[in-house]
């Protein structure tokens, strides 16, 4: 049983020392080594499924068409970002370690991102929806 | 050969923060399936971004498109600002909205309008533009040329 001020203050933790870390990283002596360049190179290279992920956690988090496109399945979401996840990794693992993606495919991946989240997996699309486990 | 050796202990540092950070990645969603499944309602980290944002902190999604630009659009031209200042001006336009509190009157103007399309929209837009123009990072990757010499 966790209570919901802990992980609040986990969450908080999290977020805290993730800043103090990336500033110890800026300011130390090795270069490229703050966790912004970490990812912009890994989004950038092999790893470009953390762009699709970006954008579908912020469609998932803050945007949200009225009714989910798969209805009350609520699990198919989760099933199916999960295999998009996969496959794009599998993709990215094609790539050589000295490839640079092309801008565009940034924006395209962000943009499907955000519509995936937005019409597909939302916290938003029912107020009260309520998971089996939930129910009294 | 200097610049070799410092490249190589760089890049042994970098891998043990690549480490630290999915291992964090990986703690923090065993953690919230292990939330979704026990027995107290809504703790999910999830839950909680959520009531973050809905509790006022509009610039938790200002933060979302500021480093979505940052990490995602990088910049082939001239850098406008330095990457310092570039910081600076991306926290103090969001300690502005906390200060000026955007949140309520800008969603109170958006229910009039009622596109269905949540008014995090807008903050997540505005930050992604002042991220493009003030905080975005180099193209190039700085190891490659070094690779390829190997």
């Amino acid at each position: 049983m966790i209570e919901i001020e802990t992980v609040e203050h986990i969450v908080i933790a999290v977020i805290v020392f993730l800043i103090l870390f990336n500033v110890y990283l800026n300011y130390n002596k090795i270069e490229n080594d703050t966790i912004n360049e970490i990812l912009k190179n890994w989004a950038y290279n092999k790893y470009f499924f953390i762009t699709f992920l970006w954008g579908v956690l912020g469609g998932h988090f803050f945007l949200g068409s009225p009714r989910p496109v798969f209805g009350s399945n609520w699990w198919l979401p989760v099933i199916l970002v999960i295999i998009i996840g996969i496959i794009l990794i599998f993709l990215g693992n094609k790539l050589e370690r000295t490839d640079v993606l092309k801008r565009r495919y940034q924006l395209l991946l962000l943009i499907s991102g955000v519509l995936y989240g937005h019409f597909f997996w939302s916290q938003r699309h029912i107020p009260d929806i309520s998971f089996p486990w939930m129910q009294p | 050969m200097q610049t070799i050796s410092k490249y190589l202990n760089d890049q042994k540092f970098i891998k043990k923060v690549q480490y630290t950070l999915i291992v964090l990645f990986i703690l923090l969603i065993a953690l919230d399936i292990y939330l979704a499944l026990d027995k107290t309602n809504n703790n999910t980290i999830s839950n909680i971004i959520q009531n973050y944002a809905d509790s006022g902190l509009f610039v938790l999604t200002y933060f979302w498109g500021a480093l979505a630009a940052n990490i995602f659009f990088t910049r082939k031209s001239p850098q406008l600002i330095s990457p310092l200042a570039g910081t600076v001006i991306v926290i103090a336009i969001a300690i502005l909205m906390i200060l000026f509190n955007i949140e309520p009157q800008l969603s109170n103007i958006w229910a009039d309008i009622k596109y269905n399309l949540s008014v995090y929209s807008v903050s997540m837009t505005l930050g992604l533009f002042v991220g493009l123009i003030f905080w975005r990072q180099e193209h190039k990757q700085p190891y490659i040329e070094i690779d390829n010499h190997q």
